[in-house]
């Protein structure tokens, strides 16, 4: 059968990972690991790649190492602050000879840092995003808040809530350093602006002497020179005042322009390399772990199948009291109606006038009778019980044989597949059935059930003219949550003017 | 007759009750489940009992328990008549019923109770050792999709007949319904079998044809 085609090129095994994909987006996704042929022109560019650029020193990067480096800074210290006064307390209890509090303070710093560290993970994941680094998953497990003691619970054994400690402490670590760096790059800037001023307004000569004693150099404008020289003649006794070794005339102003550009230049791939550097380890310390996301994918399908499966069970509970409730009292009545019409008809038959009761009688139990077949149409519906006692043959059989568009049944299973199995593949079949039947002026049904090794599959196939919607419908909607849940997948397709094929392929074993 | 009702339905239970009493037979023994069934036969014995009435979807496991119960009663004693009520058109549950033989053994949808004649014709018939199984449910297996129905071959007329003798009805009571002479159903009759390949003198042979396409599909 040429139908059957479309399933053995369908890539059957990729789907949990699909799945994950959908749920867990954004996506943790490494760009700098990436082959340059999958970059696209819009994925923002990691300071390493901008670095990289020969024009990375004039264009926007340096600004935006500057800033993650400030961000960076102000954020760890921020978060890690609260902490600190705790990590006092201990010391001065300690110190004060109450040794006892000394470990419950200890404590208390250690329960507060997995709430700081949530706080900075939050914006440690937005500083790396922002540095073009790529966006990382929170790896945290969806908890609601106002459930405030199992938020709790979750978040301190969470290994994400752990990580994000980690990251702040780096974060503190890598911040001191780069505040050094900066605060020693701020202070030269300073020095080449007093330079460029004193040389260019004051017209104030720079004197450079060789002096051994002071870090080798020693510098003094002309005009200080003349201050020591009346007021502290024996300070620079070591130096010939009236002789440097080099002097910077005011003509030279443009020295200290330009080295204010030199530094700058090497201070943008100082600053550079330091919030790289930082995204980079920040991210590796940030990231979840492979085995994380599959725990995560395993628990999110086991809590979805408990969805489905309490479904399954509210539905059975409805059929159950359809069947044991109104159903027999329908029965009943039908008895009773038939009691009475039987004792109208010997009293006919005796020659009494109530011709019109026995009438009465037959019509009510017609009605009553339709009332009948309609609630077991719908109760069928609901939850088939044959598919229960007899297994899917028996239920599509019966399914096939209740539709009102001739439908034929290939049927071909190795073996009675598992019950869950069973009941997406019954439910898709009743709605695809059932959505032909509504939407499309069909005339044959065809469906075809086979087991490939692993997988049980279904195909509806009609001849309405295709034109489905697989967006459309939410009975659709339903059943491919339900064969998400174990794993499988549901395909529309059509072909337009012919046919519309519901496919349904699910795992046969869990 | 003699009868031993098993339906879990209280009110049903009761209702049953009163038109079988009012049908002129006696219920010797009830239950509401397949165990208390089993135990009311075991205790009756099978001399005592005309026939058995039960429902297929009783206590404990709320599924075909009826069914299975009726199975085994006809394991320990293979000429009890039973007629199981159904809520379900399932031509499996039929199919598992009349898996092993069909004489005096009967398959009604409980919307069927409601017409009482015919309930008590279902009852007299099966308890003599006939066959019914319920017309929606000969319908709906006529209704099959043509390539893997045998009963195509059939004319619409022979497929009647055929749906009437399922249900238990005599040559005479076929002629009544269909108003046709005795040598029109005979002739009828003797086609069905010849196109479904059976021998004219086999056994339980009025719903024999029907149970060849139960066992068939």
């Amino acid at each position: 059968m040429t139908s059957h085609n479309t399933f053995d090129n369908e890539p059957t095994v990729p789907l949990v990972v699909a799945r994950g994909e959908d749920v867990f987006s954004p996506v943790p996704q490494q760009p700098e690991d990436l082959p340059a042929e999958y970059e696209t022109p819009n994925r923002p560019k990691s300071l390493w790649r901008r670095m990289m650029s020969p024009l990375y020193a004039v264009g926007v990067g340096p600004w935006i190492a500057l800033f993650s480096l400030i961000v960076l800074g102000v954020m760890s210290y921020t978060f890690l602050l609260p902490a600190l006064p705790l990590a006092a307390a201990g010391a001065i209890f300690g110190s004060s000879g109450a040794l006892l509090l000394v470990p419950v303070v200890m404590l208390l710093g250690f329960l507060t840092l997995p709430l700081l560290g949530l706080w900075f993970g939050y914006f440690e994941r937005w500083r790396i995003e922002l540095a073009g680094h790529g966006k990382i998953a929170s790896g945290h497990v969806p908890v609601p808040l106002h459930n405030f003691g199992e938020w709790l619970k979750v978040r301190y054994t969470e290994a994400a809530t752990w990580r994000e400690v980690a990251s702040l402490v780096f974060g503190a670590f890598m911040a001191s350093i780069a505040g050094l760096i900066v605060l020693l790059e701020t202070i030269i800037l300073m020095i080449a602006g007093v330079v460029w001023y004193y040389l260019a307004i004051n017209r104030d000569p720079l004197n450079i002497w060789y002096d051994p004693s002071s870090f080798g150099l020693n510098t003094m404008f002309q005009s200080q020179v003349e201050l020591y020289r009346h007021s502290d003649p024996l300070m620079f006794s070591n130096l010939n005042l009236d002789h440097p070794n080099w002097v910077i005339t005011p003509d030279m102003w443009w020295l200290a322009p330009l080295s204010i550009f030199i530094v700058l230049f090497f201070f943008a791939y100082i600053n550079g390399l330091l919030a790289a550097t930082s995204t980079t380890l920040s991210k590796l310390i940030l990231s979840p772990r492979p085995e994380e996301y599959e725990r995560k994918v395993a628990k999110l399908t086991a809590s979805r199948t408990t969805i489905v499966d309490s479904f399954e069970s509210e539905r059975r509970r409805i059929e159950r009291n359809l069947h044991d409730g109104v159903q027999q009292e329908l029965v009943n009545i039908n008895l009773r109606l038939g009691l009475a019409e039987m004792e109208a008809k010997n009293l006919v038959a005796q020659g009494l006038p109530v011709e019109s009761i026995q009438q009465q009688l037959t019509q009510s139990k017609t009605e009553l009778t339709h009332a009948l077949q309609t609630l077991r149409n719908t109760v069928r519906g609901i939850y088939p019980a044959v598919l229960e006692d007899h297994g899917l043959y028996a239920a599509l059989e019966e399914l096939a044989r209740h539709s009102v568009i001739p439908t034929k049944l290939n049927f071909q299973l190795r073996e009675r597949p598992r019950r869950e199995v069973e009941r997406v593949a019954y439910y898709t079949v009743n709605e695809a059935i059932t959505n032909t039947l509504k939407h499309t002026a069909a005339t044959r049904i065809t469906v075809n059930v086979w087991d490939s090794l692993t997988h049980l599959m279904v195909e509806v196939i009609d001849n309405g003219g295709g034109g489905a919607d697989p967006s459309a419908g939410t009975g659709l909607a339903g059943l491919r949550e339900r064969a998400e849940a174990l794993g499988g997948n549901v395909q529309v397709t059509s072909v337009p003017g012919e046919s519309s094929t519901i496919a349904l392929s699910v795992p046969l074993h869990g | 007759m003699r009868i031993v009702l098993a339906e879990d339905s209280a009110l049903l239970r009761e209702g049953l009750k009163m038109v079988l009493t009012h049908l002129g037979h006696e219920v010797v023994a009830w239950s509401e489940d397949a165990p208390g069934l089993l135990d009311a036969c075991q205790r009756l014995g099978r001399a005592n009992i005309d026939i058995v009435l039960t429902d297929v979807r009783m206590p404990p496991t709320n599924t075909s328990d009826g069914l299975q119960a009726a199975l085994q009663l006809r394991e320990a004693y293979a000429d009890l008549p039973i007629l199981v009520l159904s809520q379900y058109i399932a031509s499996a549950y039929a199919r598992e019923l009349f898996a092993t033989s069909a004489t005096g053994l009967g398959y009604l949808l409980k919307d069927r109770v409601g017409n009482i004649e015919e309930f008590a014709r279902a009852l007299t018939t099966v308890a003599a050792g006939g066959t019914v199984i319920d017309p929606d449910v000969i319908s709906h297996l006529m209704n099959a999709p043509q390539e893997t129905n045998k009963l195509a071959a059939l004319t619409s007329r022979e497929r009647e007949i055929l749906a009437l003798m399922a249900q238990g009805k005599s040559n005479a009571d076929i002629e009544e319904e269909l108003f046709v002479s005795s040598a029109t159903v005979a002739k009828h009759i003797g086609n069905v079998f010849d196109k479904l390949g059976l021998p004219p003198d086999a056994g339980n042979r009025r719903v024999r044809p029907v149970l060849t396409f139960l066992e068939a599909s």
